[in-house]
């Protein structure tokens, strides 16, 4: 072995940094496949009925065949080719009757479809977004447990369940309780059932000393029927309702500029504690350490037992803050809640870049993997696909995605 | 043993190059393997002696160069071809299926069928011609993963001997540091097939850096250094430090003693253990069933106390018990004088315990970290702050570490152990564990699989922690290591302490004697 510096291979550190994260693949995958289904969306447009209120001060005229104005209510439906509108700045904006444009003189609103782009407008960005965020935030903690080589299927039932026991007490608390008192509630009833769930299956694995495959495939079927049970039980009901509004459109379902936000903000704060916590703590190098060599780990005084099982127990608290947060957006909370989502957090987690093997994932790619994911269910609608062919698509994604990542390990380990 | 040079050549390696990477593994090697002889191919680590091997094998593609056997190119790096050419590979590294039986292992790529079934009687009577011959003792019925290593190496050679093939049976097999995991009685066993093997017209190319060993079997030697054929001569007409000098490239300060011992004088660092010298590590009664049995030792300041024994005898299996890393032992452990005993490797670590394990592959290293956080893994909550890891003083640390025990690594963070040199990995395990309050060194084989010129590196770097007034506690089945290191050896024997020696009563004889007799009493009666 000849002495190496520091400085001896600035081209592959340079290209590492370029290519070699899977997080820059991801980014670039991403911008494709918003890229071509922005082409896609504008070669493609859809309807959208947009109501369009009228200013106070603004002035609405009739205009006729010729073009001649009239005052609003002096025409018949039929002889009206458009609306004429004077914004009180002077501004002119006509809209025509022959693309679907009426006028309720009541409401003093003019109601129309406008032609947008099936992908690239608000409130599609806003929907996949939203979507991608409750996945994001487990795939954040399914990414710790990953990386610790273990795996955590009852997640979908975890939030199923924290859904429910907090939907229990949102509708327990006052209709107008102020948001100081229902969103604490929400989030530590939510959280804490989670992490006791999580705690559960952290310690089962550790100290029944049996894979965590097993411990939480069995917490999966438990769990799910614990959330079928109680609400039948105390509520005789598949779903709750009823929750303050401080709680729903005050908080979670909140709008600042149009959209609701609130989702999204939770998904950024989880997603950057845990590449703070995963990449700038001693516990987050614990926890790659254990994946990467259990064994080395343990002559090397971790405790591992004690790790995984705080690993764990976050995943928990995550599924049910995810669950929280989904409470809070749809205002009510069925037993079938988080069914199955343990196939699309895996999913990000994996697309992400997290080896099953162990030793390797990042917090960000788990987030970036999720947006994927929930690029692709949007992508079959905007392409007009039958849904049930989406499951398809997504395994086909998942095999692609984990093939690719091998790959480049294999032809990286090779140059090196 | 005289080698027959006058005779023409079975297999010839001519201008063999090889790159992998920035590393020039063999550079215009050329060398001659007459039929019949074993022949050795010696250097250390990334010489490239084990790589000449997998070239000849076809287990590698050379960059240029031709392997030709009796009159025939081989493919390169076609291990089919070679393979049909009567050429095989004894390697760790080859293909087993530990939970099958020894005879699905040796007829896996060919299982005898009966129309859709498996022809049973059929594999285990060709599993038993091939195994038998060469150790009547091994079950066959057995999974593979139950025999001990030697039985293992014995069944993978029985494997390479298999007679298929349009050009006959094995003409030439190539042994991959075929005793790194054996113990003594085996490593014996396989020198004796060796020799028979070569007996009865087969060559063997024994790729191996145990000195003892080429000179117990091998006919002829060739050594490689960087990549680079340096010379082939007959053993009976060779010495040791003429052989070394060889691999290293520069003679050793005292020709004619054993390498290890001339290599430990090497490294010059004198300590001396003083009687009044404190007892930092003190065990009484350490016991974890079928693993130790009641052991009781003490180590001073500066002293370096070795554990000789053979493979099982439980010396790594005591040092874990120290280490805490065994939860059903009991007994007392004190360092400094506080009892750590049944308190766990964190207690052990606090106290200034280090442990560097025997398989620095799996008990040591995290390939997916890199060479930082290898480095500071028992440490980092001390450099952090509430957790939160202080980046500036961990690569401090590590620069420091990594200067002072000269670990050749290309950068400190995005280098994995992956990319160093065996010698250079155990030189960072030993690093990891050097704080300034280290009181205690636990070493199980720290050269295993080491280079000689590392070796000579790693014994200064203990004879200088032991200098520093650390106590050391050395398990080594390198028996000259063993004896140039060690101010007292303990010997094991089946868990139990079984004697201890000193002075001019450590040798090689009384260590076997000791080592051998526990066994020896427990058969007798029956």
């Amino acid at each position: 072995m000849t002495e190496t510096t520091a400085n001896s291979r600035p081209e592959r550190r340079w290209l590492g940094g370029l290519f070699g994260h899977q997080e820059s693949g991801l980014v670039i995958v991403i911008l494709l496949m918003g890229l071509g289904l922005t082409i896609y969306g504008a070669l493609n447009p859809i309807q959208r009925n947009i109501p369009v209120v009228l200013a106070p001060d603004a002035a609405i005229a009739l205009v006729d065949a010729e073009g001649a104005t009239h005052e609003p209510g002096t025409l018949s439906r039929t002889q009206i080719a458009g609306f004429r509108v004077t914004g009180p700045d002077g501004a002119v904006t006509t809209y025509d009757a022959a693309d679907g444009w009426r006028y309720e003189s009541a409401r003093r609103t003019l109601f129309g479809q406008r032609k947008t782009n099936a992908f690239l407008n608000r409130e599609n960005l806003v929907l996949v977004a939203k979507d991608a965020s409750f996945f994001a935030i487990m795939a954040v903690g399914m990414t710790a447990v990953i990386i610790l080589a273990g795996i955590d299927l009852s997640v979908g039932s975890i939030y199923g369940l924290s859904a429910i026991v907090g939907a229990m007490a949102m509708s327990a608390l006052p209709s107008d309780a102020s948001w100081i008192v229902s969103v604490p509630v929400g989030v530590v009833v939510c959280v804490s059932v989670g992490a006791l769930c999580g705690l559960a299956n952290g310690s089962m694995t550790v100290g029944l000393r049996v894979h965590p495959f097993v411990i939480t495939l069995g917490m999966m079927a438990a769990l799910r029927g614990l959330t079928i049970v109680l609400p039948n039980t105390f509520f005789n009901t598949q779903s709750i309702g009823g929750f303050p509004a401080s709680f729903t459109s005050g908080f979670f379902k909140a709008e600042i500029f149009g959209v609701q936000p609130v989702p999204v903000l939770v998904m950024l704060i989880v997603a950057v504690s845990g590449w703070f916590v995963l990449s700038r703590t001693v516990f987050g190098r614990r926890v790659f350490a254990i994946g990467g060599n259990e064994t080395a780990a343990r002559y090397a005084g971790i405790p591992v037992g004690k790790v995984k099982i705080i690993v764990y127990t976050a995943m928990g608290a995550l599924a049910g803050l995810s669950a929280c947060v989904y409470l809070g957006y749809l205002g009510a909370a069925e037993t079938n809640a988080g069914q199955a989502y343990e196939l699309q957090v895996i999913a990000a987690t994996v697309i992400g870049g997290a080896s099953l093997m162990g030793g390797r994932g990042t917090a960000l790619g788990a987030v970036l993997g999720a947006i994927v994911i929930q690029l692709i269910s949007n992508a079959m609608i905007i392409l007009n696909v039958d849904p049930n062919y989406n499951q398809i698509v997504m395994g086909a994604a998942i095999i692609i995605a984990v093939v690719i990542d091998q790959t480049k390990q294999r032809l990286s380990a090779r140059k090196g | 043993m005289a080698g027959p040079s006058s005779q023409p050549a079975l297999l010839r390696a001519s201008n063999i190059s090889k790159r992998f990477g920035i590393t020039q593994a063999l550079d215009d090697v050329s060398v001659e393997f007459l039929k019949g002889e074993v022949h050795a191919l010696m250097g250390e680590n990334g010489a490239g002696k084990s790589t000449l091997g997998k070239v000849i094998a076809g287990l590698h593609k050379q960059d240029q160069g031709t392997v030709v056997i009796d009159g025939r190119e081989l493919v390169p790096g076609s291990l089919d071809d070679a393979f049909a050419a009567g050429v095989r590979i004894v390697h760790q590294e080859l293909a087993q299926c530990p939970n099958l039986t020894v005879a699905e292992n040796l007829c896996l790529h060919a299982i005898p069928t009966r129309g859709l079934r498996v022809d049973f009687r059929a594999m285990v009577e060709r599993a038993a011609r091939l195994v038998h011959r060469l150790e009547p003792t091994i079950d066959i019925l057995r999974p593979l993963g139950r025999l001990s290593p030697g039985h293992r190496q014995i069944c993978q050679i029985a494997a390479a001997l298999d007679e298929e093939g349009p050009h006959g049976g094995a003409k030439l097999i190539v042994f991959d540091e075929p005793t790194s995991s054996l113990s003594i009685h085996e490593t014996e066993r396989l020198l004796a097939i060796a020799r028979d093997l070569a007996a009865s017209g087969v060559t063997v190319v024994y790729v191996s850096h145990r000195m003892s060993e080429i000179f117990a079997c091998c006919d002829r030697v060739s050594v490689l250094r960087d990549g680079k054929y340096v010379a082939t001569s007959v053993v009976a007409e060779i010495d040791e430090p003429t052989l070394v000098e060889q691999m290293i490239g520069r003679r050793l300060a005292t020709p004619g003693a054993k390498a290890a011992e001339a290599l430990a004088d090497a490294a010059g660092v004198d300590h001396q253990v003083r009687a009044d010298a404190p007892v930092l590590l003190r065990v009484e009664g350490l016991t974890s069933p079928g693993r130790v049995n009641n052991a009781s030792l003490q180590v001073r300041a500066g002293e370096i106390v070795g554990v000789g024994g053979l493979v099982g005898a439980g010396r790594s299996e005591l040092l874990d018990a120290i280490f805490g890393l065994d939860t059903r032992a009991s007994g007392r452990v004190e360092v400094a004088g506080r009892n750590i005993g049944g308190r766990g490797p964190r207690a052990a670590i606090r106290a200034g315990v280090g442990y560097v394990p025997e398989d620095r592959r799996q008990q040591g290293l995290f390939f997916n970290l890199g060479i930082d956080e290898n480095i500071l893994a028992p440490i980092m909550p001390d450099l952090a702050r509430a957790g939160v890891r202080d980046r500036t003083a961990e690569i401090d640390e590590v620069r420091s570490r990594v200067q002072r025990f000269q670990i050749k690594t290309a950068t400190l963070r995005t280098t994995g152990p992956g990319e160093l040199s065996g010698g250079n990995q155990q030189k960072l395990l030993i690093a990891r564990w050097m704080r300034d309050d280290t009181k205690v060194l636990l070493l199980d084989e720290p050269t295993r699989g080491i280079d000689i010129g590392t070796k000579a590196e790693i014994y200064r770097l203990v004879q200088e922690a032991a200098a520093a007034g650390l106590a050391v506690l050395l398990v080594s089945s390198e028996m000259p290591e063993l004896l140039a290191l060690s101010d007292r050896i303990l010997v094991m024997a089946e868990g139990r302490i079984g004697g201890e020696l000193s002075g001019q009563d450590m040798t090689q004889k009384n260590i076997l004697t000791l080592a051998t007799r526990e066994s020896r009493k427990k058969n007798a009666p029956a």
